[in-house]
């Protein structure tokens, strides 16, 4: 039962009274709660109590709203808004809370979330101070606060840093030293590009002395078109990017172009604002190019389902629906789905809200299994435009020949020619018709060649025309041999009296060619391709027509020899029965010209089905009327709604608002509070393993407080001032004394902050999926640092398809691109590459901001065991035996090689103990070649560290 | 775990270390190890306490993927003979959605022979010889209903309440509730039988946002259960320990020198999974198993089948694991080639009803069916009305109003048969359960209420039953 709040009985159980002076007793002996005199701030102590426990019933949504109390508004004057409260409200607040009458109780016992008692004095402080309201951090604008003044500044390398220490300091804390050089070049190196560095510039690094060696290094690794692919990585996490459809066919999809176009971008620090633009409307700007279309992409990584009975509509809702979330979760930090089914509970995002943002991706012509796409690359590129040039100049000359030829072509005309002698190679028996044909009997060999002698007036001869014709006699009636009258014509050769050829055009028209045994196979000088005529008619008369190369003029009657070449293969394919006949001129049909132009549109077709097409956004010609869709349910849409941006939620300067571009252009408006926030948050997370804000998605009401909020907004305003460089914000991060500190747990620090979120040290950090395999690849030295193109195959544990519906295809690359950055592993949503799962790379079945990072068996069980890393505990054996010769110098360069320290002492003699030990044991089984299993052994121990997939 | 603890243990690796010449490849870190803090953590999910007292321990999910016909097996509608190639009422047609039939379907009857089965006369089909026997031991769920009618997105909804991939299973949920007994194996695995992997693939045992420790772990019937469980082919027996050995007192070295305690979990993972390599292929290896009990569920060693799988599911359950999920794929009946009610049916059926029906009898001569809960289903049943294809009316469509599910074991009564449709089949007429119903009463019954049982994420309070009023079957409880 709904209790509404003034509903009261009459009688109070306990005086308010009586509970404010027990309160303010036990507030004086809960000493460390909070301060009975420290002043209740709504942002930092109330709302996230408000936000759980009260809004549902207290808060934005209208629909669920009790008695009519907000206490998540500024004051308005109502008296039940909490920012403007009066003292009467308030006692009955207080009273609610904290009264024993189970029906009066608030929250109400429904809710099964009973208030702590230490909430419940925050609370009754902040209403006796008055119940001053702050509107939510988040939505507030973005002031550049003053780094603040701190002792000990010498410590500080940027403003960064007097943040960090300024609260270190209040805590009574300080700063962990900073990391030794070999740390930090391992630790920069993993950071911006996600490889290992070299022992010899390690060495040199750390020989380096100079103040600028640090900064040298940065700008250098800045530089490398790898730290386009490192961070390009994770914004595709961020954008969903795979290579298949999903769901539950998932066939292959070519997506790669638009990651090839993340990882261009950030190499050239394409600025934050234009990067937002592109790929979310760039298909919208004014002459977008190919690149600017392709970077709409972003929003085609959406799922596709192929089931068969599916209804398109359901899925393209969903496609628009995950496009909403995600740009909500992405860019502004707001868990904007909660209110597709209802308004929002905590954030003031309305029903009505959702569909006008719901609104601006409506319009696209995409449909589930359907949508438009753009030539991303073509190799064949030149040649096309050469034959569209040779096109437009034979399109000219055949009309050309059609106005100067139109005559000689009606006075086209056969003449049947007369055998006279002719003879098979199989001593075939040919009989002479009454129509000048000949049918064959007789022998019947699978190689077969007919050699006819024909008599002819004197002529002028341009083309012959060759009738296969039907007969009783044969199999099926003909035309050919074979058993269902079909044949294999391979080779037409003609020849004069005296032997020499008259050559034929290597082009031929037939009335009806087999698919796969064209005509102009029959003068291709193959003698393995040929002319058949098997189709859906069956095998019947036919004709076909072939040119000369020039003319041939028989002066006088005269003699001509053709030979027919048959060729099967197995059986014999010969021709049953045929006759030639001779034309002065070339048929219309076999013009020249005009098989030109088809040879040229055949070449054409099949370099164009080379073109790499990419998936893009495309706005429909017609805007698709938008509807609020009731419970989120796509077959109950309700009221229509237009592209409305959630204006009362941000103040904004954007005037009209019609399509995806007036979206893009608001939410990198510098004046969006959130944008830069939720931007720099997420990159300060891949540093340190935390945002300022721990809930990188949700900036709202229900996320976790910055930590350090100030430091948050001086970060994003820097950001914008910078122009929304991204490479300057990592630099500035990066070059921070915060991020320089070592990682090693400090026990003195654990009992105040033992989750490290005031950042007295650095965190060590488990490397991603992705990169623990390129690590194997870099200090093995076999990585191929191609970057971009088509996904590629790396070698991946047999039977992964045992639990597919269809066997995916995985042909496993070899040559340089098995060695590919584990980011080019062509992704299967329904089944990824097991390193890539076990180490917790999402599904990107939506957008992911924030991975996990599990540590577990199945992982070990990779590394140790997996044979694409074994390879590579191989390759790295068979380095240090050929590029160094003793034993502790190769131990020395393993473990360097792959640590980048060098090994302490130690550590040398455990591991020459365990090469010892492991060689001794290969030979006593009698392996081949002992002393390199014992390297593998070797390298597969210092593999499977945790330290070496770890940025310490 | 105490600091102190860490401390003895921390001497002791120290110890490890500096005596390699001698220990390396003697001491079996196994021991040290087992009580370790990752490890215990293993064992016991988020939910330190659990709700309410359990009922079940272990569940096993016999999921029969593509959707089997209810009206050829459990449910025997003689109206819907006696009215077949009739048209179908249209105020049942009405606003009602499939994926492949027209407006005009006709209705379809079964000509399968069904008789009384168990004490209470349970009408069962003649493709269910081996059921019979088990009649009074599981309850029938004649009234199931679904929201989604595509295979993909109904079988991600059947496991995680959610049509959409991205939500963690169920038995991800249970074992991150309630973790998991068994130190040796993963506490959620998934084998399949069958001409295919089921469709939607790895989004159906998906951790979703939980963490990826919690998804489910295939199991392959054939060579390594686990993908890459076996060392490289020179590296097993001691050189196999020393390895192991080795990591271990290299990542020692490096707490020493960082302390961080994630290095601990990572040498407990790695202990772990050196157990698994014996602990997998010894779980997998039936040859240990009697004659009389092969026979029983139609097993035969060295064979990938649902009769194997379903004896490992009852190992498995031996040994701790605690959610175990059986896919059989090829249920889509439709009527196309391989796709008939007739024959191909009958395979189906020939392929499951055996080990089915053994697998609770066995789990109950064990004494093991009152802590396991067992569950039959597909991700939804099929029509009343024929679909044709190829000209000829030979199966169903998709049907997500009414269908029929089983449940034994783990609280549940047994003999009885819940809810009821109408004549025809085409709606429930009594006492209806969605699937959202059968996942509250799963969890109930392992002592969670999933009311109370959420996790946030991107802003909401996500359960297994999601945000729509989901019920535990309370009628059906013991």
């Amino acid at each position: 039962m709904r209790r509404r709040f003034h509903n009261r009985p009459p009688t109070r159980p306990v005086t308010l009274a009586i509970i404010e002076v027990a309160l303010l007793a036990s507030l004086v002996f809960t000493a460390h709660s909070l301060k009975a005199a420290e002043p209740v701030s709504y942002n930092k102590d109330v709302r996230a109590i408000l936000s759980d426990n009260c809004f549902a019933c207290h808060g934005p949504d209208q629909e669920t709203r009790e008695a009519d109390l907000r206490l998540d508004l500024p004051s308005n004057g109502s008296p039940t808004n909490a920012g403007s409260m009066d003292r009467k409200v308030g006692h009955d607040v207080i009273e609610r809370i904290f009264t024993t009458d189970p029906h009066l109780r608030m929250p109400p016992a429904s809710a099964n979330k009973p208030l702590s008692k230490r909430d419940q004095q925050t609370l009754q402080r902040w209403i006796q101070h008055g119940g001053k309201y702050q509107r939510h951090w988040a939505f507030e604008p973005i002031n550049k606060p003053q780094p603040p003044a701190v002792s000990q500044d010498k410590w500080c390398q940027t403003p960064i840093d007097h943040f960090i220490l300024n609260k270190l300091q209040q805590r009574g804390l300080s700063p962990a030293e900073r990391a030794d050089r070999i740390t930090l070049i391992r630790r920069l190196s993993l950071d911006l590009i996600g490889l290992l560095p070299t022992p010899d510039q390690v060495d040199a690094f750390a020989a380096d002395d100079s103040p600028k060696a640090y900064d040298q290094l940065i700008d250098s690794l800045l530089a490398s078109d790898h730290y386009g692919e490192r961070w390009g990585r994770h914004w595709l996490d961020q954008a969903r990017y795979a290579d298949s459809n999903g769901y539950t066919f998932d066939n292959p999809r070519t997506m790669w172009p638009y990651r090839d176009w993340v990882i261009n971008a950030i190499n050239q620090d394409m600025p934050f604002d234009q990067f937002t633009v592109e790929q979310l409307a760039g298909d919208l700007l004014p002459d977008a190019t190919i690149e600017q279309q392709i970077a709409t992409g972003f929003h085609r990584n959406t799922l596709i389902n192929e089931e068969g009975g599916t209804d398109a509509e359901q899925f393209r809702v969903e496609s628009v629906i995950d496009r909403t979330n995600t740009t909500g979760e992405v860019w502004l930090g707001l868990t904007v789905g909660c209110a597709q089914c209802h308004n929002h509970k905590f954030d003031p995002i309305s029903q009505q809200d959702y569909y006008g943002l719901y609104a601006f991706f409506n319009s696209t012509e995409d449909r589930n299994n359907r949508g438009p796409e753009v030539t991303a690359s073509n190799p064949g590129q030149q040649r096309i435009s050469e034959i569209d040039r040779e096109l437009a100049r034979l399109a000219q000359e055949a009309k050309l020949a059609k106005q100067t030829a139109g005559k000689e072509n009606e006075t086209l005309k056969w003449s049947v020619i007369d055998p006279i002698r002719q003879k098979a190679d199989s001593g075939a028996d040919f009989k002479r018709l009454d129509d000048q044909s000949l049918l064959v009997s007789g022998a019947n060999a699978v190689e077969e060649s007919y050699h006819v002698t024909y008599q002819i007036p004197a002529s002028k001869i341009a083309a012959l025309r060759l009738e296969t014709l039907e007969h009783d006699s044969l199999p099926s009636h003909g035309p050919g041999r074979a058993g269902n009258g079909n044949f294999v014509l391979a080779d037409v050769v003609l020849r004069a009296a005296d032997g020499t050829e008259i050559p034929l055009n290597s082009f031929a028209v037939a009335e009806h060619s087999q698919s796969g045994h064209h005509i102009s196979r029959a003068v291709d000088n193959d003698p393995h391709t040929g002319w058949a005529i098997n189709g859906s008619q069956g095998n019947i008369a036919r004709w076909a027509h072939f040119t000369l190369e020039t003319p041939y003029q028989a002066e006088r009657a005269t003699e001509l020899s053709l030979t027919l070449r048959f060729w099967q293969g197995s059986s014999p394919y010969n021709l049953g029965r045929f006759r030639l006949l001779t034309a002065a001129t070339v048929p219309a049909n076999a013009n020249l010209t005009n098989h030109k132009i088809e040879a040229l549109k055949q070449e054409k077709k099949s370099l164009e089905s080379k073109r790499v097409r990419a998936m893009v956004m495309r706005e429909l010609a017609k805007p698709r009327p938008t509807h609020l869709l009731i419970r989120g349910d796509f077959l109950r849409p309700g009221d229509p709604v237009a592209p409305t941006l959630p204006q009362h939620l941000l103040s904004s300067t954007a005037q009209e608002s019609k399509n995806r571009l007036d979206l893009a252009k608001w939410i990198v408006d510098p004046n969006n509070p959130l944008t830069a926030r939720v931007f720099v948050n997420r990159v300060w997370q891949q540093y340190f393993g935390k945002g300022l804000v721990e809930t990188v998605e949700d900036f709202g009401s229900q996320g976790t407080a910055p930590t350090h909020p100030e430091l948050l907004d001086w970060l994003a305003a820097e950001f914008i001032e910078s122009g929304w460089s991204m490479k300057s914000l990592h630099r500035m991060i990066v070059r921070s004394a915060v991020y320089q500190q070592a990682s090693s747990d400090r026990h003195e620090v654990n009992e105040v902050d033992p989750l490290n979120h005031l950042l007295s040290r650095q965190n060590r950090l488990r490397v991603d999926a992705e990169i623990v395999r390129d690590l194997s690849l870099s200090a093995a030295g076999r990585l191929t640092r191609t970057i971009g193109g088509p996904s590629v195959h790396p070698p991946q544990p047999a039977g992964v398809y045992a639990f597919t519906q269809k066997k995916k295809s995985w042909p496993t690359s070899t040559g340089p691109d098995r060695y590919r950055r584990t980011m080019y592993t062509f992704f299967y949503r329904s089944s990824p590459h097991p390193l890539l799962s076990v180490f917790d790379t999402p599904r990107f079945n939506v957008t992911c901001t924030r991975r996990s990072r599990s540590n577990t068996p199945l992982q070990s069980l990779m590394v140790a065991n997996d044979p694409g890393l074994y390879e590579m505990h191989e390759a790295l054996a068979d380095r240090v035996i050929k590029e160094k010769t003793d034993t502790t110098a190769r131990i020395k360069h393993a473990f360097q090689l792959c640590l980048c320290r060098h090994p302490s002492d130690d550590e040398v003699d455990f591991l020459t103990h365990f090469l010892n030990e492991q060689e001794a044991q290969f030979k006593a089984a009698s392996e081949s070649d002992p002393e390199r299993m014992a390297w593998i052994a070797l390298s597969r121990v210092l593999m499977n560290l945790d330290e070496f997939i770890t940025r310490e | 775990m105490t600091p102190d603890d860490s401390l003895t243990r921390l001497a002791t690796r120290r110890q490890l270390f500096q005596n390699c010449g001698v220990g390396l490849g003697s001491i079996a870190l196994g021991h040290l190890l087992q009580q370790e803090s990752a490890t215990a953590a293993e064992s016991q999910g988020e939910l330190h306490v659990l709700h309410h007292p359990a009922k079940a321990k272990n569940v096993i999910f016999l999921f029969q993927a593509g959707g089997p016909s209810q009206l050829e097996m459990f449910s025997h509608k003689p109206k819907l003979t006696e009215l077949s190639g009739k048209a179908t009422p249209s105020e049942f047609i009405e606003g009602k959605r499939f994926s492949f039939l027209g407006k005009d379907a006709k209705l379809l009857g079964s000509n399968r022979k069904f008789t009384p089965a168990g004490d209470y006369g349970m009408a069962l089909s003649d493709l269910l010889p081996h059921h019979r026997r088990i009649v009074d031991k599981v309850c029938f769920i004649r009234s199931m209903n679904t929201d989604v009618f595509n295979h993909g997105p109904a079988k991600i909804f059947m496991n995680s309440g959610s049509p959409q991939p991205g939500r963690p299973s169920m038995g991800s949920w249970v074992t991150y509730g309630i973790g998991s007994e068994c130190k040796d194996l993963p506490g959620f695995v998934v084998l399949q039988s069958g001409p295919r992997g089921p469709r939607a693939g790895a989004a159906l045992w998906s951790s979703g946002f939980l963490p990826s420790r919690h998804q489910g772990v295939p199991f392959r019937s054939t060579g390594d259960p686990i993908v890459n469980l076996a060392s490289p082919r020179a590296f097993t027996g001691q050189k196999g320990r020393d390895f192991y050995d080795a990591v271990a007192a290299m990542n020692q070295k490096r707490f020493e020198a960082t302390g961080d305690q994630e290095i601990q979990t990572r040498i407990a993972a790695y202990e772990m999974a050196f157990r698994m390599q014996s602990s997998a292929p010894e779980l997998m290896n039936i040859s240990d198993e009697t004659q009389s009990t092969l026979d029983h569920y139609g097993a035969e060693v060295g064979k990938a089948s649902y009769a194997n799988n379903c004896l490992l599911a009852r190992r498995m359950v031996e040994r701790g694991v605690r959610f175990i999920q059986l896919y059989h794929t090829d249920w889509d009946h439709h009527g196309g080639p391989g796709q008939t009610l007739g024959k191909d049916l009958e395979l189906r059926c020939q392929q499951t009803d055996q080990a089915s029906a053994a697998l609770i009898e066995d789990l109950h001569q064990r004494g093991l069916l009152d802590e396991t809960l067992v569950i039959w289903s597909g991700e939804f049943g099929r029509t009343p009305m024929g679909e044709t294809r190829n000209n000829k009316i030979g199966g169903r469509d998709h049907f997500i109003d009414a269908y029929t599910c089983w449940v034994a074991g783990g609280g549940i009564q047994p003999g009885i048969a819940y809810g009821q449709t109408d004549e025809l089949g085409l709606s429930v007429v009594e006492n209806p359960v969605h699937v959202r119903d059968l996942h509250a009463t799963l969890l109930h019954q392992l002592g969670i209420d999933h009311h109370r049982f959420s996790v946030k994420f991107q802003g909401l309070d996500m359960r297994l039953t999601g945000v729509k009023e989901a019920h535990v079957i309370k009628e059906i409880l013991a």
